[in-house]
């Protein structure tokens, strides 16, 4: 599964969305359901699928699916 | 951590709520967040779920528990609705129009934190000597006592009170331990004050330990200081999903019907292989490994016991052979005056539990059958679904565990009652015997009865058997007229008010006393007439006339009151069958479906004359 597939299914799954409401150019300020509770759940749950341990200081840049993907590329987690 | 994917799909083939906790359990998986959601619409789309309202009010974030709790909720065949109270709002939803009143909660859950108690509980203690301790532990209580009582005399429904654990390790370090000045220790009183303070002041409030699920599942692995600096959320995963699974527990008992029957196998269930094949010697059961496991789940047993629930026995085994295990096995602990009922015979289990059932005179919605073999708990499952089944797992070592998932089987109350209940029912047993004895002789049921020696205790408004009262109207379900549930604040209510009149009785006889098991509520709604709202008696005291005798002093102290009419109703459901033509047979004429009326000062001789049963009470002057 491409990371960009596994990271809509985790979103679709925090935030209580089908699947095809996260495109890859979703960003927070685009859907409602991603507020800063969603936020922490998608964060929580990316931390799980992909076993890292991230920093509380970078989840308020991780606010777009590009922003998270660069993230987990360059964590080499994908 | 979480679950292994080739794990995950054995998980989601399990099609019970039932079967999917107890692998859960057993291996202390716990799921991430993305598992518990597939699980959560797995178990949405398999089983019946009932509807519950929980209103949350809390001093730190409780918003981002919901995917938890919504999950555990579907674990324990709850499906939950719930309501955040606004962040920083306590006392505000103490009151009649707040948004949680509105929401009409099943259960409150309070989650607090040790400052809102006092704000020294968040200093360091150990310059705070004895007596300033013992000012603020004063003042905490208080506190505390102050915000449970508004909260429940204004919301309906159960109160769960939390208050959120210490984050860190004490401010002495290990040195704690040893210290006069021991944080631990002083935490620990205010906790029993705390419990002391509901259990005894407050009714339909009960007090959720979470130091309990810190232990549970570690300090380290409970919270996470990301998220309580950045969010005012305390929790890791692994410390959400035990605190909602510790709530939705609550209200599953609560919620769900009672389990009242635990009914156990013997051989790989009480102890580790056959007795037929491997005799007294052979089977596992003592000090050593794989034994011990079997001796800790007989502990848990009789823990199960002492919390209000009835073992009995049911085992394809030959009975002299089961018996000289439970007679003369040095490590076997349970024996055979702690089974209320025992089927040791080679009949279908599901033909034994129907017995059982009839023996206990209680339904098969309120069994939990354990036994190890697949054949078994399949052949329950499929002839008795209503019944709860436990599979007893392969390996000894998850063996005394392998009940602890069940939320039917936690209790948010113990009564003398429940202490008391299998030496009640061997206590049937022994009445049973002097009847046949009886009977054999050519004794009548009369001179049966007679024999007990029977006195009746009636009492009226009493206060302090609330939590008892409501538990009957909780609980019975066959001799109930109305089937009307009560919590203890709402009959702490009656049993307050002039208008009703809230009558129990208890039974005493020459081989004991039953406690509490019969409740009547009489609504005035004149001067001179009322309305039976709930008369219901406990199945073990039936066939004693002990419903008669209740009912003619009821009436005679309606009358002493100036009520000359009394009616009734009788509202039929799957299981009060029982009581159908109760009415009619004690002189209540029927006005319409299902509503009866008679006049009491028409009742004709002295009540208590007729009865083979001595009748106390009430005192006139009980009604407050």
């Amino acid at each position: 599964m491409s990371t960009f597939k596994q990271l809509q299914e985790i979103m679709a799954s925090a935030l209580e969305l089908p699947t095809d409401a996260i495109r890859e150019s979703s960003t927070m300020e685009e859907i409602e359901e991603w507020d800063s509770l969603g936020h922490v759940h998608i964060m929580v749950a990316l931390e799980q699928a992909f076993d890292l341990y991230m920093d509380v200081d970078d989840f308020a840049e991780l606010d777009s699916v590009p922003a998270i993907l660069q993230y987990l590329a360059a964590e080499n987690a994908a | 951590m979480k679950i292994p994917d080739n794990q995950f799909e054995k998980l989601l083939a399990l099609q019970s709520a039932q079967e999917i906790k107890s692998f859960l359990a057993l291996r202390s998986m716990v799921p991430s967040l993305q598992q518990a959601g597939k699980l959560r619409q797995h178990l949405v789309s398999t089983g019946m779920a009932k509807p519950l309202r929980l209103g949350i009010v809390h001093t730190y974030t409780s918003e981002l528990l919901d995917p938890w709790l919504h999950f555990t909720a579907a674990l324990d065949q709850l499906s939950l609705n719930v309501y955040h109270a606004p962040y920083g709002t306590t006392v505000q939803e103490a009151t009649a129009g707040s948004g949680l009143a509105r929401h009409k909660p099943d259960l409150t859950l309070l989650m607090l934190t040790r400052e809102d108690l006092h704000p020294a509980l968040q200093t360091p203690a150990a310059c705070i000597n004895a007596t300033e301790r013992q000012e603020i532990t004063e003042q905490a209580l208080q506190t505390l006592g102050g915000l449970v009582r508004q909260f429940r005399d204004t919301i309906a429904g159960h109160i769960l009170v939390t208050v959120l654990p210490a984050q860190n390790s004490p401010g002495l370090g290990l040195y704690d331990a040893m210290a006069e000045q021991s944080e631990a220790q002083w935490w620990n009183a205010i906790k029993a004050g705390i419990a002391t303070d509901l259990r005894e002041g407050l009714s339909g409030v009960s007090f959720l330990d979470m130091d309990q699920l810190v232990m549970q599942v570690g300090r380290d692995n409970f919270f996470d200081s990301r998220l309580w600096y950045s969010s005012v959320f305390p929790f890791a995963p692994d410390g959400a999903l035990a605190v909602s699974s510790a709530v939705t527990s609550v209200a599953a008992s609560l919620l769900l019907t009672k389990a009242k029957v635990i009914v156990v196998d013997a051989d790989n269930t009480l102890w580790g292989g056959v007795i037929g094949e491997d005799g007294m010697d052979g089977i596992a059961l003592g000090p050593e490994h794989p034994g011990r496991a079997f001796v800790d789940f007989q502990k848990r047993l009789l823990s199960l016991q002492q919390r209000g629930f009835i073992l009995a026995l049911c085992s394809k085994n030959n009975p002299d052979d089961l018996n000289e295990v439970l007679l003369n096995h040095p490590h076997q602990l349970l024996k055979n005056e702690h089974f209320a009922a025992q089927r040791v015979n080679w009949l279908p289990k599901p033909d034994n539990l129907q017995s059982i059932a009839e023996e206990l005179n209680l339904g098969l919605d309120s069994f939990v059958f354990v036994d190890d073999s697949d054949y078994e708990c399949s052949a329950v499952r499929h002839s008795l679904p209503e019944v709860d089944v436990v599979q007893v797992p392969a390996r000894p070592t998850e063996v005394p565990v392998c009940l602890d998932a069940l939320a039917r089987l936690e209790i948010v109350s113990l009564t003398a009652e429940d202490l008391e209940k299998t030496a009640m029912y061997a206590q049937e047993r022994m009445r049973r015997t002097q009847r046949e004895q009886l009977s054999n002789t050519g004794g009548s049921i009369d001179d049966y009865l007679r024999s007990l020696n029977m006195t009746m205790s009636v009492r009226l408004d009493d206060a302090s058997s609330v939590t008892r009262l409501a538990q009957l109207t909780q609980k019975t379900n066959q001799f109930n007229l109305t089937t009307r549930r009560y919590t203890e604040k709402e009959l702490a209510g009656m049993i307050t008010s002039k208008r009703f009149f809230v009558y129990h009785f208890s039974l005493a006889d020459n081989f004991g006393n039953s406690g509490i098991v019969g409740l009547a509520i009489v609504e005035q709604s004149a001067a001179n007439t009322a309305r039976l709202d709930t008369f219901l008696m406990s199945c073990r005291v039936i066939g004693r006339m002990a419903e008669q005798a209740f009912l003619s002093r009821i009436m005679s102290n309606l009358r002493a009151r100036g009520i000359e009419e009394l009616s009734a109703d009788y509202i039929p459901t799957r299981k009060n069958v029982l009581v159908e033509t109760f009415l009619p047979d004690n002189g209540f004429q029927e006005t319409g479906e299902g509503s009866y009326t008679t006049r009491v000062d028409s009742s004709a001789g002295d009540p208590g004359e007729d009865f083979p049963i001595t009748i106390e009470g009430p005192d006139q002057d009980e009604h407050i």
